[in-house]
């Protein structure tokens, strides 16, 4: 059976039997897949040591599928961990919902070159010491930004600012900001949400703020936009994600 | 495909629950359950209805027993002054079986992982920083797992528990990083915890 190779981060580990797990990964050449990591857990196995969760490193898979959902992982090696993620619980918080985002915002399988070097940057960020926080809204507006779910930040979605008035509230359903004219078109509305908060976003997602560590966002902004992702996220996916909790 | 009975589908569900049984070995056992005769059956329904009536939290150490105290916890030859914590019953049996411990335990009931929906406030964190409160407890060996949900749990412990002046240690890493104590051998856990090192205390 043919054999892929890819670079890959592991997002999500669970217990297959009593001696395998199935590991999902964000891989550059294939975007998220699951694998089975067969006899992973024997103390003899090769692979012990190697993946762990938000470790980067090389994968060898077959290609062939396996109970039609995931390939059997033949080889891995880690090259690169985050040791400091687990010393920081915003750090781990902040790790594990940028995993459980790329898994949720992405189709198996669909290749995400990108959002896989915004994933690895995320964790050589948190790494690094940049403010968890920071490096977290950074990643989301990026994610949001790669898979066509970043909202209209600046100006009224429906009229596009033709009205003379600034923005007054977010519209999810029609995807952006809504001046106070076009306000009744936007069915259930985000109320509160700041235009400084947005502001940030929308700079977040250009991603030309190189030097994150730099960054300071005022607490009650941070807040702002946390709020704003985690609503605008459940309302995206439909449901509100488990790792918002600590966040 | 033929279609199979709903009966069979359903007991096969609950049977792919639970932990190291496949989709396949389910429907091995459910259709191993059809056919044996209505006393096996009820034999194997009484034994379940025993264990939930039965196997309780200890509410000390949050270990599986019939009595509460459990009996690590209720002996009287055991060091009182020394609490292992370890992430699940299953930790405590190996460290146990290796006959290299004698003080107390603290079950966590698993690993804090957001990603499977798990919080601190899930475990029974809130139980160990009231036994320690409490005193008579001079230290605290953490010993979850060498993983990265390990490694987190053990380091919200420390943050927890430096504040209370209790010495900390953590299991030598005779157990592969990356690995579980449940599959460790019995004299790589007796030297982990013979290892252990004392965690320097944290700069306030
Ligand atoms: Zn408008
Ligand atoms: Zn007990």
């Amino acid at each position: 059976m043919p054999y892929e190779k890819t670079e890959a981060i592991l997002i999500r580990a669970t217990d297959f039997s009593e001696t395998s797990r199935v590991f999902s990964f964000f891989s550059r050449r294939f975007g998220r897949m699951s694998t089975l990591a067969k006899g992973v857990k024997r103390k003899s196995s090769r692979m012990i040591g190697q993946v762990d969760l938000f470790s980067c490193g090389e994968i060898v898979f077959s290609s062939g599928w396996y109970r039609d959902r995931m390939h059997i992982l033949a080889e891995a090696c880690a090259f690169e961990t985050f040791p400091a993620i687990r010393d920081d619980m915003a750090r781990y918080y902040a790790a594990c919902h940028a995993a459980e985002l790329a898994r949720a915002m992405t189709e198996e399988e669909d290749p995400a070159p990108d959002l896989f070097g915004e994933l690895r940057g995320l964790m050589r960020r948190l790494q690094a010491g940049v403010e968890p926080a920071v490096a977290l809204l950074a990643f989301e507006a990026r994610l949001l930004l790669l898979t066509g779910f970043l909202p209209e930040l600046d100006r009224c979605v429906v009229c596009r600012g033709d009205s003379g008035r600034g923005p007054a509230a977010f519209s999810p359903g029609l995807g952006g900001v809504v001046c106070p004219d076009c306000s009744s078109e936007g069915g259930d509305l985000f109320e509160g949400v700041s235009t400084g908060a947005l502001g940030i976003l929308a700079r977040l997602a250009e991603g030309r703020v190189t030097r994150l560590d730099r960054v300071r966002i005022a607490p009650t902004v941070k807040r702002q936009v946390r709020r704003f992702l985690d609503r605008y996220e459940a309302y995206v996916l439909g449901y509100p994600l488990r790792t918002a909790k600590h966040l | 495909m033929a279609r199979g009975s709903e009966s069979i589908d359903g007991l096969t569900a609950e049977f792919a629950k639970m932990p190291g049984i496949g989709v396949r070995t389910a429907r091995r056992l459910a259709f191993y359950i059809q056919s044996i005769g209505m006393n096996e059956a009820d034999k194997l329904i009484e034994a379940i209805r025993e264990v939930k009536a039965r196997a309780k939290r200890c509410s000390m150490c949050y270990n599986v027993a019939e009595q509460d105290p459990c009996p690590i916890c209720s002996t009287g030859n055991r060091d009182r002054s020394t609490v292992c914590v370890v992430e699940r019953v299953q930790d405590l049996a190996i460290i146990e079986s290796s006959g290299s411990y004698n003080g107390l335990y603290h079950v966590l009931g698993g690993h804090i992982a957001p990603l499977d929906d798990v919080h601190p406030e899930d475990l029974s964190i809130d139980l160990l920083v009231r036994r320690v409160t409490e005193g008579g407890i001079d230290e605290v060996i953490i010993a979850t797992n060498p993983d990265t949900e390990g490694d987190a749990t053990a380091n919200y412990l420390v943050e927890r528990l430096q504040p209370l002046g209790v010495t900390l240690s953590m299991l030598a890493r005779g157990v592969p990083a990356g690995g579980q104590i449940e599959y460790a051998a019995r004299g790589t856990v007796a030297g982990a915890i013979a290892g252990r090192r004392p965690l320097p205390a944290k700069a306030p």
